[in-house]
């Protein structure tokens, strides 16, 4: 198990490894920062100073060294656009993200989890398809679309939720709401697909067969078995749910790291990009780092495969 | 020393549930931010709480910081010596200059003004201006060396003569030094807090002498300011203002409808419909004191644009009143460098730029163009409907015979010097036809020179000088008058339209808009009448 886990976390430094790279090269290759913060025709000299201050005088080899021993030392270098230590910009920004986040993540999987298998133990009926085309519908709309909608009924129409902004938990609803039910929608499919397969299997019918009560049937043999499919579909859609956090950030000016982002690409603030990738990387990395060790712990036999690898 | 005060404290985010709670406590180390309403400056009277969605807000607001969402902010924050009265003409354009921070001037020789400073005036910070503070504050702006403030660059110094008067000496003969200071060359803040933090931190935490008082910003969030009720002038119409951050045009205008927003900023014009289809708010749009251009690369000696027939050529054949109209909403009109903020010196009767295809086709032929690819770079989505004024173009000068390719870049940063002409903009600037084009192409530290190719031709320099130093009227409106003359005959730019800044207002608010990006909420331009 050990060896697994160890074997898991040198490739998640080498993808790192490839991503902050990437990143370091390809935001070098668009474009010259020095004009964001400064008007067209301002003097050379001054640009000169500007561009030794913030680093961007060297060759791209050597502001790729000086870039990597800085983030090995924990510098994740100043943003040009405001003068403050990058790492100091994202993190006053992270908990309205992780707010987000967080409370989309449990409203997804809470709702994706549950609405999956109900629909699952009354296959074939109105229910089943009903919230399947719901679970289709909600994850093939754009995020950006639903969350116009939803401002348009519950805030034009009904007055009853705030439009933007952040100032009191009412504020947190539509975010919320909006990315989680696109978040719910894969999740319930991938919940009802692995529970009809668990449910089919021997051990299923030796529980009915022993007595076993119908909560303690689904709670107790289901559910825990048709987890594998649906942590997998979890892992992945941490990523995508900081990937949609950037655009509903943006619909309902949630002051999130997201926004951050979008502001800091437009400007080539190299630091505060690089920095953001960086975490985003990261978190995609150590989710499925840990959806492989759950796995470990769900299903003993893919760990034990691991270690005679 | 600084008693600016922090709202970012007090208040607690109440959540109904379970869930929220314990997202709460995940975070608990880092403070969440608080209802801004019920902030520690709960309000003492029933004065009202502005709150005004703008796409953006900016983190410094120094006194020599040119953004134009951080100008709206600091407009409330900072005086100037000499006041200029928009409120001067009922449209909000008006260039009366009055007196501010100072209380009257005196030339007392043709390079020296002496300015008597308003006494007892307060800053934030409790201290009193003096006129050490007023010396130093235009000396520093002046110093800063980036546009606006170099370019209008004619001041030797500023010294404090006594604790009355301060001297200002121009390089110069000056006509137009009240002008400048009425714009920012104009602000006065203090030496010694200045000195204390710098530069940086000023401009996180600004101190002025304005009727609004800095109450902190929330990164990507908000910034705040509140009452200042040791003004000088006129008692504060209004408790505190919220500038909100609100990116999404449709955020915006759905939060203005719904009332979480008195008003709002930067509206296309094409998307203002449901605010007048609402009974309770009201677009209110001004065309602002700038021109949107198309800025020819004259020095690419072996391309098409550097004969001055083809520019003109491409400027003639542009249908501007159209666009003006069309993509405006019928806000604006064609743009010239001639307006109406220079008073007397305006010129309305020049008239509109020439729309006359034909003239275009003939100065075509008898420059012998052969159908050389023209390539125009637009950095995309910087300024307002650029991209579809210039798509509608295209079509009006292949109807020439023109062949305009256009070249849609992501960022200024990749500007470079790439292609033949590219889409900008100019301020005015001041009330005064030595700042605009003559600011622009012609003056030291203008900054157009270098993207524009080198120096303009020593005619255009001698008229600019003369406008910016002339000594009567007569002769100052004459050389203006033929540097108009002279920019028509030589095109360094096409010159579009003065765009527009359209606000969506809750219609029982009385605030009016003025012809600059500042936002006014001093007495006499507003009142909350809900």
């Amino acid at each position: 198990m050990t060896r697994y886990i160890l074997i898991k976390i040198l490739r998640s430094v080498f993808t790192l490894w490839i991503v902050v790279s990437a990143v370091f090269l390809v935001l070098r290759a668009s474009g010259d920062p020095i004009y964001s913060v400064f008007s067209l025709g301002t003097p050379e000299a001054t640009l000169d100073v500007f561009r030794a201050k913030w680093g961007i005088d060297k060759s791209i080899f050597e502001q790729y060294l000086i870039y990597l021993n800085d983030i090995i030392h924990g510098d994740f270098g100043t943003s040009f656009f405001d003068g403050q230590p990058a790492w100091d910009l994202v993190v006053a920004r992270l908990p309205k993200t992780l707010l987000l986040g967080g409370t989309t993540f449990v409203i997804s999987v809470v709702a994706g989890v549950l609405l999956g298998a109900f629909a699952a133990l009354k296959r074939g009926t109105f229910w089943d398809r009903g919230i399947m085309t719901a679970a289709v519908a909600s994850f093939s709309m754009p995020s950006y679309f639903l969350a116009l909608m939803l401002i348009l009924f519950f805030s034009l129409e009904l007055r009853w939720l705030p439009t933007a902004g952040a100032e009191t938990w009412k504020h947190l609803i539509l975010p919320a709401t909006t990315l989680g039910l696109t978040l719910s929608g894969s999740i319930a499919r991938f919940t009802r697909s692995a529970m009809l397969e668990v449910l089919r299997k021997s051990y299923m019918r030796t529980a009915r067969a022993k007595g076993a009560p119908r909560w303690r049937q689904i709670a107790w043999h289901a559910l825990p078995n048709a987890a594998i499919p649906t942590v997998t579909v979890i892992g992945f859609q941490l990523g995508w749910l900081i990937g949609g956090s950037v655009v509903i950030e943006t619909v309902f000016a949630w002051p999130g790291a997201g926004r951050l982002f979008i502001t800091s690409v437009g400007v080539r603030d190299f630091a505060v990009v690089q920095l953001f990738i960086l975490m985003v990387a990261s978190t995609v990395i150590i989710a499925n780092l840990l959806v492989d060790i759950l796995y470990g712990y769900l299903d003993p036999r893919i760990s034990v495969t691991g270690d005679n690898k | 020393m600084n008693t600016v005060k922090n709202y970012y404290c007090g208040g607690t985010f109440s959540p109904g549930s379970r869930i929220l709670k314990s997202a709460i406590a995940l975070m608990a180390a880092v403070t969440f931010t608080a209802t801004l309403s019920t902030s520690a400056f709960a309000a003492s009277d029933d004065r009202s709480d502005l709150r005004i969605a703008m796409p953006t807000t900016w983190a410094s607001h120094g006194p020599t910081v040119n953004s134009n969402f951080a100008a709206r902010v600091a407009y409330s924050i900072y005086d100037t010596l000499v006041w200029r009265n928009y409120l001067s003409k009922s449209d909000g354009s008006g260039s009366e200059l009055e007196p501010g921070l100072a209380t009257s001037w005196e030339q007392v020789s043709p390079t020296e003004w002496d300015f008597a400073i308003r006494q007892g005036v307060k800053f934030h910070d409790g201290t009193t201006m003096t006129t050490e503070d007023v010396a130093f504050s235009i000396n520093n702006t002046y110093g800063d060396g980036t546009e606006p403030f170099a370019a209008s660059g004619t001041i030797a110094s500023a010294v404090a003569i006594d604790g009355n008067t301060v001297r200002v000496t121009t390089k110069n003969p000056d006509p137009a030094l009240l002008s400048r200071m009425a714009t920012v060359m104009g602000q006065v803040y203090p030496q010694a807090y200045y000195e204390k933090v710098g530069p940086e931190e000023f401009g996180r935490t600004p101190i002025g002498t304005g009727p609004y008082q800095w109450a902190g910003r929330i990164a990507g969030e908000s910034l705040k300011l509140t009452s200042f009720d040791d003004y000088w002038g006129s008692t504060p119409p209004l408790n505190s203002i919220t500038f909100l951050e609100v990116p999404e045009v449709s955020s915006r205008i759905a939060g203005l409808l719904t009332g979480e927003y008195d008003i709002v900023t930067s509206l296309p014009p094409d998307q203002t419909r449901p605010i007048d289809n609402d009974a309770g708010t009201e677009i209110r749009a001004v065309a602002v004191e700038n021109v949107h251009m198309i800025t020819f690369r004259q020095y690419k000696e072996d391309r098409p644009q550097a004969d001055k027939r083809i520019r003109k050529a491409m400027a003639l054949s542009l249908n501007r009143a159209l666009l003006a109209d069309k993509l405006w909403a019928g806000l604006t009109v064609a743009g010239t460098y001639d307006f109406a903020g220079y008073g007397e010196y305006a010129m309305p009767e020049r008239g509109a730029l020439p729309f006359d295809p034909e003239g275009a086709k003939a100065l075509l032929a008898d420059a012998g163009y052969n159908g050389e690819e023209i390539v125009i770079r637009v950095v995309g989505g910087y300024y307002t409907n650029m991209t579809r004024a210039m798509e509608a173009g295209l079509e009006m000068w292949k109807e020439v015979g023109l062949n305009v390719k256009l070249d849609i870049i992501e960022n200024w940063g990749q500007m470079g010097q790439e292609g033949d002409a590219y889409a900008a903009s100019d301020n005015m600037w001041m009330t005064d036809p030595g700042g605009g084009m003559w600011f622009s192409w012609g003056r030291e530290g203008g900054h157009r020179l270098k993207d524009w190719g080198g120096t303009p031709p020593a005619e255009f320099a001698a008229l600019g000088t003369a406008i910016e130093q002339g000594s009567d009227f007569d002769t100052r409106q004459q050389a203006y008058s033929d540097l108009l003359d002279l920019w028509d005959d030589l095109v360094p730019a096409i010159l579009l339209y003065r765009p527009v800044e359209a606000y969506g207002v809750r219609k029982d608010l009385d605030w009016k808009p003025y012809t600059f990006f500042y936002m006014d909420f001093r007495a006499g331009n507003v009142e909350d009448k809900s």
